[in-house]
């Protein structure tokens, strides 16, 4: 809420201040590992049964939440609900002398960013069975970032790519060298610079140029 | 006068040291075209902006439909039949023409909160707006994206965006602006087809479209109303000859 009253790079640092907050306070929180973190003993069970200890239909579970949240919001963008957030980021003046209260329509969707990161919060912990305040550092939060950039801002596809690049060629690149960062970070400068729509940007640029050919 | 649709009631503005707004007392008859002349920095386009909500005043009321909005945000004006176009084309260009106005017809309908179904292909927002693309001469551009369209066409997009919100005021922040002669001719008869519908308050430093439209002119300088009256009265007056029409008139 707080967050929400300030807006572009003041939104983002303020975000920030708050995920350091959290990241503090559950260092020092003993009795859960501290800094440490701590091991989960055991998943989670669904209804009673303990589904997720299979790891294939883990898997699946974790697939299905994914599919589910793509669909849901493909849905959302193309909804009237969608279209004005959309049409919030392209021009906010506009909206608001159109008539939208554009301040109610970004929490939304702040809430429902949430309550996703919430969700897979729960199906990374089940995953590695261990949580540490580490998921709440900056450099996690960085991390998603570039995922999203890399992929290409403003997309659904261009998220998914983009977090499938940065693992691939995180895992690519430290088998290669130990300070694998010092390769990705030119090459991620080297996107933003002139990639700006990302993966998904680059793709729908070539299949233009191959079109006209 | 008690039956305008919108009256300014001794409003005050300024930026630092310098009066925008001056002790501004304006009113807008229901359905009249009220055009807002005078030179350049003689605050019409902040009168527009603290109509709007988009700037607050520092002091004086703001009256609409007999209620006072003064501290209401500007998408509650709008809400209440407040419409207003920019004096730089304000549209959402990565969006067509078409779903621009579709948002405004939305706007109007309420039940934005909803996440299911495709906006896109709904004819109860699709239909308005694409009569309100007609309305302009757009409907054939309708799927173009807003960015894509020409000047004029986009000036024409930004009344079409206004026309579907159906407005009990329209504010109009220099529609020609960066025309050429035959678009502004264009957007007079246009204006001219439009007007009675609602009432409009026109900034425009174009003479011959604010003489050719306006049904009552009022001259801003330095903030103040210098003159009120019709558009004869006006253009005779000596103050404001002297004062700015001298040089537009020649």
């Amino acid at each position: 809420m707080v967050c929400l009253r300030t807006s572009g790079v003041y939104f983002i640092m303020i975000t920030l201040a708050f995920g350091q907050m959290a990241f503090f306070t559950a260092s020092s929180l003993a009795p859960f590992g501290g800094d440490d973190g701590l091991t989960i003993a055991a998943r989670n069970t669904l209804a009673g049964l303990p589904l997720l200890r299979n790891e294939r239909a883990f898997y699946y579970l974790v697939f299905a939440c994914l599919l589910g949240t793509y669909l849901f919001c493909s849905a959302l963008v193309g909804s009237r609900f969608g279209r004005v957030v959309r049409g919030a980021k392209e021009n906010p003046v506009r909206m608001a002398t159109i008539g939208f209260d554009v301040y109610r329509f970004q929490l939304a969707t702040y809430v429902i960013a949430g309550a996703l990161a919430g969700l897979s919060g729960f199906l990374l912990a089940n995953d590695t069975e261990f949580v540490s305040p580490a998921y709440m550092s900056w450099q996690r939060s960085g991390e998603l970032i570039v995922m999203v950039l890399l992929g290409g801002l403003g997309s659904l596809d261009g998220a998914i790519i983009g977090a499938a690049a940065y693992l691939l060629t995180e895992e690519w690149l430290s088998g290669v060298t130990e300070n694998w960062k010092v390769i990705f970070g030119p090459v991620l400068v080297l996107v933003v610079l002139f990639a700006r729509g990302g993966l998904i940007g680059l793709a729908s640029d070539l299949a233009r140029r191959l079109a006209r050919d | 006068m008690t039956d305008a649709v919108l009256h300014l009631e001794r409003l005050r503005k300024s930026f630092g040291a310098l009066v925008v707004t001056d002790d501004l007392t304006f009113d807008v008859m229901p359905r009249e075209l009220h055009a807002v002349i005078g030179p350049n920095g003689a605050g019409k386009t902040t009168l527009i902006n603290q109509i709007s909500g988009l700037i607050a005043p520092d002091a004086g009321t703001i009256q609409f439909g007999g209620r006072d909005i003064t501290a209401l945000p500007t998408h509650a004006r709008a809400e209440l039949g407040l419409a207003r176009s920019f004096q730089v084309s304000s549209i959402l260009p990565g969006f067509s023409a078409l779903e621009n106005v579709a948002l405004a017809v939305q706007s109007r309908a309420g039940s934005s909160f909803r996440v299911l179904g495709r906006a896109a292909a709904e004819a109860a927002l699709n239909d308005p707006a694409m009569a309100a693309l007609a309305d302009v001469g757009l409907a054939e551009r309708a799927y173009v994206p807003a960015g894509e369209l020409a000047h004029g066409e986009k000036r024409a997009l930004e009344l079409a965006i206004a026309l579907a919100m159906q407005p009990k005021v329209l504010l109009l922040d220099e529609p020609m602006a960066g025309t050429g002669r035959e678009e502004t001719a264009r957007l007079v008869e246009l204006l001219r087809r439009l007007k009675g519908r609602f009432a409009v308050v026109l900034v425009e430093h174009d003479m011959t479209a604010v003489f050719a439209l306006a049904d009552r002119i009022s001259v801003l300088i330095y903030g103040r109303i210098l003159a009120s009256g019709t558009p004869a009265g006006v253009r005779a007056d000596p103050r404001v000859v002297a004062a700015y029409l001298g040089d537009e008139m020649e």
